[in-house]
């Protein structure tokens, strides 16, 4: 029998601390042994091979029993749990922007396939997975004190966002604002070259159409990047700092005035694409619905800008 | 879905958890060995598991709560644990402590 207890103290004694490991196995060995002088005693015999197989059982399994006397501390305290939550929450929002956006890009582009949305899926549990495991190693290490967090812990009240009992016209929560700045990252790379522009392979009929920008989009292309990067400043505020109202209005409202001279410029100047086959094929009904929707884009964003100039500029004199 | 036992359970562990910590400190005035400390607590109607009992002792004893030494009894080596001069200190104030809470929640139940 001894020989059953010596080879469950020994898996014990495998999982201990090295310096611990002597000391609790001759504990544990004691705790047996009486466990076992009980159950002879009042069963008047030794204790057969299935009784003392039940009894270590029933101490635990050596896994259970060695964790017992590790430090006791979680991988994750309590304290620092919230933040891990909210940390992946976040990076899980970046993770399906970063899979959806390119795919519904190309979708609507025409460029999408089966693929398209079979990558969404494959690009986004690794990356989801992977960034998991970043945030759990780092607030692991945050738990141990292996990375001190110096005054990340010293927060203020009045950095906290004024959260109205009705939400005001163009107000954000956080996750909108991310959003908004993934959003306006990939149109800043489209917009700068870094990324394929999605109508560069635009398809008519089976045909490959042609593309032409209007000279006034051209002309507008340093304005529109420093809308972009105000509009990510502006969404920047929101995910960092939404208690700074006054700030993120006045981006907006920059963002608003640069917007109507946009609209203002490009207005007299369309169409904003001109459509070609290369055969000198008939695309006019294409023409024709894409000058209307960017007559109709165009509108609506103009209508928005001059909304944002009296809410955002009454949100800049209220400071809320 | 914890059905109300499941919560009832689980309530209960979370209270024990303190008191069995009080119960340990106040049974070791005298020195016992961990087998015969779990029997000394089961007799006054305390129960605890081993598994939780013999890391809990070690943990008071790295606390400095806790003295040990081990000795030889009935032929075999046993380690011996008593409160320790800060442990007799800690559990009095413990024991204030707990004296205050039973009374100002025994009128509320």
């Amino acid at each position: 029998m001894s020989d059953l207890i010596d080879r469950y103290l020994g898996a014990v004694a495998a999982l201990l601390p090295k310096a611990q490991r002597q000391d609790i196995v001759a504990e544990l060995r004691d705790l047996i042994m009486n466990r076992v002088e009980v159950q002879e005693a009042q069963l008047g015999r030794p204790l057969d091979k299935r009784e003392m197989e039940a009894l270590l059982r029933e101490i635990g399994h050596p896994i259970a029993v060695a964790g017992r006397y590790g430090p006791g501390r979680a991988l994750i305290g309590p304290e620092l749990y919230p933040f891990w939550l909210f940390g992946v929450k976040v990076m899980l929002v970046i993770a399906a922007a970063a899979a959806i956006i390119p795919a519904a890009v190309l979708l609507v582009s025409g460029q999408g396939s089966t693929h398209t949305i079979n990558g969404v899926i494959s690009d986004f549990i690794p990356t989801a997975l992977s960034l998991i495991g970043c945030a759990t190693l780092i607030a692991a290490a945050i738990e141990r004190g292996w990375i001190k967090t110096g005054d990340f812990g010293q927060w203020k009240v009045s950095d906290l966002p004024h959260i109205p009992k009705t939400r005001p016209l163009f107000s954000k929560n956080r996750f909108e604002g991310l959003f908004e700045l993934v959003a306006v990252a990939f149109f800043i790379a489209w917009w700068t070259g870094l990324m394929p522009f999605p109508m560069g392979g635009i398809a008519y009929d089976g045909d490959q159409v042609g593309v032409v920008l209007s000279p006034a989009l051209k002309a507008l292309y340093w304005p529109v990047l420093g809308l972009a990067v105000v509009q990510a400043i502006s969404s920047l505020f929101v995910v960092i700092k939404p208690a700074w109202v006054r700030p993120r209005a006045g981006t907006e409202l920059i963002g608003a005035v640069g917007g109507l001279a946009v609209v203002a410029v490009l207005w007299p100047a369309q169409p904003i694409l001109t459509f070609a086959l290369p055969d000198g094929g008939d695309v006019a009904r294409l023409q024709e619905v894409v000058d209307l929707t960017f007559k109709v884009i165009m509108a609506v964003s103009a209508g928005i800008c001059l909304t944002k100039l009296f809410v955002d500029g009454w949100r800049l004199v209220r400071g809320r | 879905m914890p059905t109300d036992t499941d919560i009832f359970e689980s309530l209960r562990q979370e209270l024990r958890r303190g008191t069995l910590i009080l119960a340990v400190l106040a049974q070791l005035r005298e020195e016992r060995y961990g087998y015969s400390l779990r029997q000394a607590l089961s007799g006054v109607g305390v129960e605890i598991d081993e598994g939780a009992l013999y890391p809990m002792l070690r943990r008071l004893e790295a606390q400095g709560l806790l003295a040990s030494e081990w000795r030889e009894e009935d032929k075999r080596k046993k380690r011996f644990y008593q409160l320790s001069e800060e442990g007799r200190a800690v559990l009095a104030r413990l024991a204030g402590e707990w004296r205050a809470i039973n009374a100002a929640l025994e009128p509320l139940l």
